[in-house]
This record gives structure tokens, sequence and C-alpha cells, in this order.
């Protein structure tokens, strides 16, 4: 699932590692997120959203997969 | 999905120092009267501190650090098992076509030794096969 968290961290000029605390994961874990590697859970990608001030649809998209 | 390393590594050093203590134990148990009550109770008390410990060890984890861990257990575990079940079964053949030669052993040590021998390369193969599948996920998701 591609997403704009790179961008958005980007424009915020945070870190992964600033990501990470505010999200309470590891540093990892942002990173494999952000290249698309791993799929936040439900509660997780709500509190990007919610972090972001965004809708979820607006930070992921899912190009109709599934 | 808290994520918390010092709880994590404050769970790992306590199951360090238990396993340590439950060395010592055990050895003092063992020449008593009663080994085996007082090696049972120590079983049952280490259990439940390694449990309470393993708990806090898995809610200091967040959720990819999770993802890899039941990944390994599934994968790493399952295939880890299967592939050293031939293993087993081949030694087992051997001693019944006599290749491996127990007879010289006293009978209460050769089953010992099968017994040990069988439960550790269950758990060997287990935890090399959950290793190798959790070092690929985390290769996987740099």
């Amino acid at each position: 699932m591609e997403n704009r968290l790179r961008v958005l961290r980007a424009e915020r000029r945070w870190t992964q590692a600033d990501l990470a605390k505010e999200l309470g994961v590891s540093r990892q874990t942002v990173n494999a997120i952000e290249g698309g590697k791993y799929d936040p859970s439900l509660p997780l990608a709500f509190k990007l959203a919610r972090l972001f001030s965004l809708p979820i649809e607006d930070i992921f998209d899912d190009q109709g997969e599934g | 999905m808290t994520h918390n390393p010092r709880l994590k590594w404050a769970a790992l050093v306590v199951c360090f120092f238990v396993g340590m203590a439950m060395s010592r134990l055990g050895s003092i148990a063992s020449n008593t009267e009663r080994p085996a009550i007082y090696i049972s109770l120590l079983m049952i008390v280490a259990t439940v501190i390694i449990l309470i410990a393993a708990l806090v060890w898995w809610r200091s984890l967040d959720e990819l650090a999770r993802e890899a861990h039941k990944s390994a257990w599934f994968w790493g575990g399952s295939f880890g098992v299967l592939i050293v079940l031939p293993v087993m079964f081949g030694a087992v053949e051997m001693v019944r076509r006599n290749a491996l030669d127990l007879k010289d052993m006293p009978p209460e040590v050769g089953l010992l030794l099968g017994i040990s021998i069988g439960v550790g390369t269950a758990v060997g193969g287990t935890l090399s096969g959950y290793l190798v599948a959790w070092v690929i996920f985390w290769l996987r998701k740099r």
C-alpha cells in the first residue's frame, strides 16, 4: 500500500525518530511504513491521521487493492 | 502498540537472573531428600515469574516487532521442526538397525540420552528456524 507519510513528515521537518516518538513505535516501524513494506494496524493508521489532522485516505492509497 | 525499550530489557534481565537462580537452586534441591517436589515447586515459581516478564516484554514491543515474532513463530518454528524431524527419525532408524550401538550403555542412560536428543533436536530446530525467520522478516522490512 502506498502512502504520503514521508512527504507529510518532511513538510513538518520531523525525523523518523521524531515521528516514531509521537506515535509510540520504533523508528524501524516508521521506516517500514514509509517504504510501503508494512501496512500499519487500524489503530496506528488512525493515530497517524489524528497526528497529521488528515483523513486516513489522504495518507494511505490502497489503489483498489483487495 | 506502545514502544518501551527499557521495559523490554528489564524483562530480559529478569528472565536471565531467574535462569541463573533456577540453576543454583535446582542444584541445591537435587541434593535434598525429596528433589522431585522441590524442583517441581521451583519450576512453578520460575514459570510464573517468566510468564509475567514475558507479558511485560510483549507489551513493550510495538506492532511491527510483534509481527516479526508472530511470523517467526509460525514460519520459522513450523519449518524448523519439519526440517529436523527426518534427522530424528533417521537416528531412530539407525538405532533400530544397530548402526548406532547403544548396547554398552546402561539402559537408563540410553533412555535419558534418547529423550534428551529428541527434545534437544526438536527445540533446537524450532529455535533455529525461529531465528532465521525473524532475521529474514527484518531484512525484508528494511
